[in-house]
């Protein structure tokens, strides 16, 4: 790493040696010391710590008005949640609610596409990165050692070296550091961008490449989420998440009203079923199953014992329809352009469910 | 005196194998040598074999630790080829498979070049596999 002096006063471009230009990356040293109390919640990177940030309870306390909140996810990919939800929020919309439409699958968010929505003017997320302070440092090796990640190379009898891709800004090496030698840095892991698009508001999160703290972008998009929700009122959230059950679905659909499945009838998607509804189930959440593809031949045996060993019930099956197709090829919604459509009515039809459930 | 490291197979030291990783080998044979003989060797465990992530870094940390002047190694990954330069070691790479004893011999003969930059990543656990990104990524 460059030395303190080199780097003050802004951004440099970090070139690695070798062919490694997909990592050159920015980052910037930003105060000269770390603040005081310094985030402690910071230290704790497992998501079990970053989904007490309770989102309900946030708007609840700020907000005379309280949105209903629906994640949509569903374990396996391509079983169509992002046309679910965004269909869905354009139903709402049209209803006369007012809907926030948030797309929390960072590493690969496509509501974008899916709207025909340009995503620009991303405002950063960022991370704290370590520093050190030559004068100061006397190489002690407390940093490395601290460094879950391994991410600190203690030379003897000089600085440290960081290698700041390994980096996940949890601040140990700044707290152990006697010598008060490690200086506030940051680095951008992604960006937040902020749309319109047929009266629903968007909110889309987008992972740095190469970068692997999505959590940190999903936290940053929830946050906001909240602060839009206490400013505008919003009658309604939508989720989209990832496909999988890991730690970003969670984080993501932590604060949900009503978990939306949406699976396919193959062996493939009733096993990804299984394992989201168990997730809504740890995560004591309200959950129902949307089959999507629903005619196409597959064991619905199975996918009602899924159902009833993890308690969840049947909310709606949307058939396989080729308006769908022509909805992503022209980017606007299949209720707008093909109201009629076998798809779309059974959409409507799950929206009614929902809007019932909730009474909207 | 000059300290060299050599990636070994289990159980390490002059009869075993070179491993192809440097990092992710199960040990170290550090071989002490003057004169152009061997005068010392010992055998450590590799800590750092199975740690999630970073164990370039780490594996880099103990040869600090260690005081050693030259690594044998059949492939270097690039943040344990950075470290290792910024420790000032010589690196020798692509001698996996052969005996630690022949690979010694190689080098006190003069027979090996000095790795010009580090090989491919993923010999080992990869980079952030396991963090629930099922492999989407990398």
């Amino acid at each position: 790493m460059p030395s303190v002096e080199e780097w003050e006063g802004g951004w440099a471009e970090v070139e690695k040696e070798g062919d490694f230009s997909h990592q050159v990356k920015t980052y910037e040293l930003r105060h000269q010391r770390p603040k005081p109390g310094l985030e402690v919640g910071a230290l704790c990177l497992s998501t079990s710590n970053l989904l007490k940030t309770g989102l309900r309870k946030e708007i609840r306390m700020n907000s005379n008005r309280e949105p209903k909140v629906i994640g949509v996810t569903g374990g396996k990919g391509g079983t169509g949640k992002t046309t679910i939800a965004v269909n869905l929020a354009f139903y709402f919309s049209n209803a006369g609610k007012k809907v926030l439409l948030a797309d929390c699958d960072v590493d690969a968010p496509s509501i974008a596409a899916v709207l025909g929505v340009e995503m620009k003017n991303g405002e950063e997320v960022e991370q704290f990165l370590p520093f050190f302070d030559m004068e100061r440092c006397i190489s002690c090796g407390e940093c490395s050692r601290a460094c879950r990640m391994h991410a600190i190379l203690h030379v003897p009898d000089k600085t440290p070296i960081l290698f700041p891709e390994l980096c996940l800004g949890c601040r140990a090496c700044a707290i152990v550091c006697q010598m008060n030698a490690i200086l506030e840095g940051r680095k951008v892991v992604g960006w937040i961008y902020e749309a319109k698009s047929y009266g629903i508001d968007l909110l889309i999160g987008e992972l740095k490449l190469n970068e692997r703290e999505s959590e940190a972008v999903i936290k940053e998009l929830k946050d906001r989420a909240i602060r839009f929700s206490r400013e505008r009122g919003y009658d309604l959230i939508i989720i989209d998440t990832a496909p999988g059950a890991h730690c970003d679905v969670a984080l993501s659909i932590k604060d949900s009203d009503l978990v939306l499945a949406v699976t396919e009838p193959t062996p493939f998607g009733i096993h990804d079923l299984d394992l989201i509804l168990r997730l809504a189930n740890s995560l004591k959440l309200k959950h129902a199953v949307v089959v999507n593809r629903a005619d196409l031949p597959g064991d619905y045996q199975l996918l009602r014992e899924i159902c009833d060993k993890n308690s969840s019930r049947f909310i709606g099956e949307v058939p396989v329809d080729d308006k769908v197709v022509q909805s992503h090829i022209t980017s606007r919604p299949l209720l707008l352009d093909h109201p009629n459509s076998p798809a779309a009515k059974s959409i409507i039809n799950l929206a009614k469910e929902i809007e019932e459930e909730f009474s909207l | 005196m000059e300290r060299i490291v050599v990636s070994s197979s289990p159980p390490g030291g002059l009869d075993s194998l070179v491993d192809y990783r440097f990092a992710r080998c199960s040990h170290f044979t550090v071989v002490d040598v003057e004169d152009g003989k061997i005068i010392n060797v010992s055998v450590v465990p590799n800590q750092s074999a199975m740690v999630p992530h970073g164990a370039g870094i780490q594996a880099a940390q103990v040869i600090a630790s260690l005081r050693a002047q030259v690594v044998i190694t059949g492939n270097v990954g690039p943040n344990a080829f950075s470290s290792l330069q910024s420790l000032g070691v010589k690196i020798y790479a692509g001698v996996g498979g052969i005996k630690v004893k022949d690979a010694i011999m190689k080098y006190l003969s003069g027979s090996l070049s000095p790795a010009s930059g580090p090989g491919a990543f993923g010999r080992g656990m990869g980079r952030g596999m396991g963090r629930g990104r099922k492999g989407r990524g990398f």
